[in-house]
């Protein structure tokens, strides 16, 4: 428990010795109807070193964020005294683009990244939900991905190193700067996707790669969801440049504006040739199909990004299941009265909203996807569902409660988001 | 933690009699003549376990590591024992737990795009098995011939094609493990990010410390439909360095680019021809992959990209055949080496690409002001050196020269930017130049990730941490201390 007792005067004079600056009103960061006791947003990484210090002293939890747009991703909370706004650490600390290499604070947004990176034509090739606006240390802590995960390299692959600040305020670093290194643990890797709750992310490396020349999108009208299936099957097999592969069912088609017939969603890059070799190929197999039509731009990929963050009181899954299951899960996810539901079929992962679901029907949902050999996790869901169903089904718990003792033995940093005290 | 190395007679007959009420007594070698062949990976060093195992279940080596935690002694995993960082050596004695058995492909799912494999199976056998389905698993080390699968996600190997596909964890969906301690667990699963945290990516590259794997879901990918392979032929190593980043500055990233200097064409050409011109200061091995128009249009700005940076020739490969000799060249560089000295000590080290240049004459010079050859064959694309030093172990004093040769190598990449291993591996090699790249606390914190899974430490022992686990401090202390008698090397 948090030492109420101590907290006027400790972070009293705590935030005295802070400069007024990055002292910000409590009220701005509730997280599920909670407001911290104070709230900080660091300009340095040695200030959030000096604020985690206290915090792990006190025994006060923290809990890191950035762009806001995830803190409803895991279980509720069990303790929250200090928000940790990291949007003030953003600085570039190091960019080569000769090397395809680039570090950056973690509260930096993937946006300012990629204004930055596109100078050199380059980019990180990430499309998280629900944009841009995600912060690097979000990006990573959460681990989202979108329709190019499979497709192209994701930030998992690409990540290259990071630099942590650690419960009790040290900093510590892992991987390096250049694109090939396996010298120790990947201490980066454990903490992409760790939700923040085993440290601070403060800076992160990347491998970068080059912006395609073109890019096209197609949208490929189908009778049914069996056929967008065998469609998307097609040309995951085929060697055209896919970056993003989707399967849209009706309710989503009909969402963003199109028929209400399930789609799929294709976009191809590369340089001029390989798109019109593309745009060839696809209409081919599309004769044995329906019709086909090129989209002006690419803004749809950022509409069906967006979704899932549209309304705050909406639950969020993204199941993960082979290839093969994809369109029995996306017909599952109708009968269970989802509002919408799309799949990217080479990642395997099917992203499902519903708009109001009782708990003993995300169960028979759970079960169901589970039984087709897979997965299904709440990524967002008002508090009192997350407070009665596990966000994340059967994970290892023995090692990550190792893990979380061991990093944050006095669990100050998101506790409860993982599991009962983790 | 007992050193088992002194371990009494009376102890090991008990050992060997609990080894043996699960696991088949055939499958234990115990014989000095057995356990001298487990005594040396290719690295360096020597040492010899008190007992090898050669299981062919996970319930086996869950066993095993069972009885091993009873009698607290080391266990530590090895697969083909091609690593060059001495990972898989027994410092500290125990039980040798050796996967070449386990060597099952289980399953290949071509629909879903995935394989389980046994880890002993070895590289190249998956890439054959894959071939019917038109498929590959991305990772190829230059040893696919002969290292595990296993091994592979013990080092989070690289290879050549690394430089478009990422090292061996890009590819590696999930994974069957025994933890210390015995429980068996699964790791990531059959599709990308599984919930939870990414335990896998973690136990990628943790060089046994952290359990043994003993299956493993590889994701594929489909054969591309068009490759071609070019040798573009330098004057000097400059050129040819500045040329491995002026291809990336022109937008294309080539599926692999590897560099061979003269001293290593020298020596590959008259034993595999090739096709390398032995009077070349260095050459580019490029390739290019992907719908056969982009290859075109790649290939040409390859192509002109080397002229510009002075190429004498871009050599096409028109054949497969020819292709294959090319590539058969750089996959040798490393045994014809071996049959040219009577010992060479292979580095690994990645520097920023752009400095390929810089450091790769500072590291002749540094090898030429010690005496020695030494010959460069490596993954320039993704700056990642392997300087190969020449020399006679019998001569008095070469081995430590050679060694610190290897240090003042490391500080340069270090210096540069870089990084003490891209591949190979920390291992028991290079645990004391891990303080020249991390910190105090740097270290500490990945102690906290060894400690989560093997709170005793008695998982591969001595190994990528310079400090703790009742280890001498460094690589060349434990030489000094432990091994007298110079090793066979490649
Ligand atoms: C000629 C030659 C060329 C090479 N080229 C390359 C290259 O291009 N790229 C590259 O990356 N490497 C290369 N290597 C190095 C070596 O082949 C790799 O490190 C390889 O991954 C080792 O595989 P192995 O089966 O021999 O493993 P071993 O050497 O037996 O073991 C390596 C490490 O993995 C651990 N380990 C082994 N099996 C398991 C298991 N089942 N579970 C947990 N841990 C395990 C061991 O404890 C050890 O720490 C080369 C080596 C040679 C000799």
């Amino acid at each position: 428990m948090s030492n109420i007792q101590a907290f006027p005067e400790s972070i009293g004079n705590f935030i005295k010795s802070l400069p007024p600056e990055i002292c910000r009103e409590p009220e701005m960061y509730v997280i599920d109807g909670k407001v911290p006791l104070s709230a900080f947003r660091p300009l340095h990484i040695d200030q959030i070193s000096q604020i985690i210090q206290f915090a792990n002293q006190y025994n006060f939890a923290v809990s890191p964020q950035g762009s806001r747009t995830a803190l409803t991703f895991g279980r509720k909370l069990e303790r929250y005294d200090i928000a940790l706004d990291t949007s003030g650490i953003s600085k570039l600390v190091e960019y080569t683009p000769e090397d395809l290499t680039v570090t950056i604070e973690s509260g930096a947004t993937l946006h300012d990244l990629q204004a930055i990176l596109s100078e050199h034509r380059q980019y990180l090739p990430a499309d998280p939900n629900p944009s841009d606006v995600v912060t690097i240390g979000g990006l990573l802590a959460t681990a989202r991905s979108g329709a190019w995960r499979g497709n192209v390299p994701s930030t998992r692959d690409l990540i290259l190193g990071m630099t942590v600040v650690m419960a009790d305020g040290s900093i510590a670093t892992s991987g390096g700067r250049v694109v090939k290194n396996v010298s120790g643990f990947d201490m980066h890797r454990l903490h992409t996707g760790a939700l923040g709750s085993l440290g601070i992310i403060s800076s992160a490396s990347f491998k970068v790669l080059p912006i395609p020349e073109r890019n096209v999108s197609l949208i490929l009208h189908c009778s049914d969801i069996k056929e967008a299936g065998d469609l998307a099957f097609i040309l995951r097999n085929s060697v055209l440049p896919i970056r993003g592969l989707t399967i849209l069912d009706s309710k989503t088609s009909f969402k963003l504006g199109f028929s209400y017939a399930p789609k799929v969603l294709v976009e191809y890059v590369g340089i001029e040739v390989s798109i019109h070799r593309s745009i060839q190929d696809t209409e081919e197999i599309m004769r044995r199909f329906g019709e086909i039509n090129q989209l002006e731009d690419s803004q749809i990929w950022a509409e069906i990004r967006s979704l899932a963050n549209e309304k705050k009181e909406q639950i969020v899954l993204r199941c993960g299941v082979q290839a093969n299951n994809i369109v029995e899960v996306i017909k599952l996810a109708e009968l269970t009265s989802a509002i919408c539901t799309w799949a990217n079929l080479t990642s395997g992962s099917v992203r499902v909203i519903f708009e109001d679901i009782n708990v003993v029907s995300l169960s028979k949902f759970r079960s169901q996807v589970e039984g087709l050999g897979g997965f299904m996790q709440v990524e967002t869901a008002p508090g009192n569902i997350r407070e009665v169903f596990d966000p994340f089904g059967d994970i290892e718990t023995d090692l990550v409660r190792s893990l979380k003792y061991r990093f944050d033995p006095s669990g100050i940093l998101n506790p409860g988001r993982w599991m009962v005290g983790v | 933690m007992i050193d088992c190395n002194s371990m009494e007679n009376n102890q090991l007959t008990a050992l060997i009699f609990d080894l043996t009420k699960k696991i088949k007594r055939s499958k234990i070698l115990d014989a000095p003549e057995d356990l001298l062949v487990y005594e040396y990976d290719t690295s360096i060093d020597r040492a010899l376990p008190d007992i090898v195992i050669l299981p062919t279940t996970v319930e086996e080596v869950s066993h095993a590591v069972t009885v091993a935690a009873q009698y607290d002694i080391p266990v530590i995993p090895r697969g083909s024992g091609t690593g060059f960082a001495g990972g898989a050596l027994p410092v500290k004695g125990g039980i040798l737990i050796v996967l070449t058995a386990m060597n099952k492909i289980r399953e290949i799912d071509a629909e879903n795009r995935l394989a389980i494999v046994e880890p002993g199976v070895i590289n190249l056998h998956l890439h054959e098995a894959l071939e019917p389905y038109n498929l590959i698993y991305a990772p190829d080390p230059s040893s696919q011939r002969i290292c595990t699968i296993g091994g592979n996600v013990g080092t989070n190997s690289g290879g050549p094609h690394t430089l478009a596909y990422g090292s061996t964890v890009n590819h590696i969906l999930g994974m069957e493990v025994v933890l210390p301690g015995g429980r068996i667990v699964w790791l990531g699963g059959r599709q990308l990010d599984t919930p939870g945290m990414d335990l896998r990516g973690v136990f990628v590259g943790s060089e046994g410390t952290l359990g043994i794997v003993t299956a493993i879901c590889v994701s594929l990918i489909p054969v591309n439909e068009t490759v071609r392979t070019m040798l573009a032929i330098f004057d000097s190593i400059d050129a040819a360095s500045s040329a491995v980043s002026a291809v990336i500055r022109s937008g294309v990233i080539p599926m692999a680019m590897e560099m061979m200097d003269q001293e290593t064409i020298k020596v590959v050409e008259p034993r595999v021809r090739a096709g390398y011109p032995i009077d070349a200061g260095a050459v580019l091995l490029i390739e290019v992959e992907g719908l056969s128009e982009v290859v075109e249009h790649n290939s040409a700005v390859v192509v002109k990209a080397c002229n510009e940076l002075g190429a004498r020739e871009v050599r096409i490969a028109e054949s497969s055949l020819e292709r294959e000799s090319l590539w058969e060249g750089r996959k040798s560089a490393i045994g014809a080496l071996g049959q040219t000295a009577p010992a060479i000590y292979l580095l690994d080290g990645v520097v920023p690409r752009t400095k390929l240049p810089e450091i790769l004459n500072k590291v002749l010079l540094a090898s030429h002001k010690a005496g020695f050859k030494c010959a460069n064959m490596f993954h320039a694309g993704d700056g990642n050196l392997h300087p190969t030093v020449l020399f006679d172990p019998l001569e008095s004093g070469a081995t430590d020269r050679v060694l610190e040769l290897g240090g003042e190598i490391m500080k340069l990449c270090v210096d540069a930017g870089g990084s003490i291993t891209g591949e190979h591996g920390i291992g028991l090699e290079k645990r004391s130049y891990m303080e020249w790249v991390f910190t105090e606390s740097d270290l500490a914190a990945m102690e906290k990730i060894r400690f989560s899974f093997d709170p005793v430490g008695n998982f591969n022992p001595c190994k990528i941490l310079p400090t703790g686990h009742g280890c001498a401090q460094g690589h060349m202390q434990i030489t000094d201390q432990q091994f007298s008698i110079p090793g066979v090397y490649v």
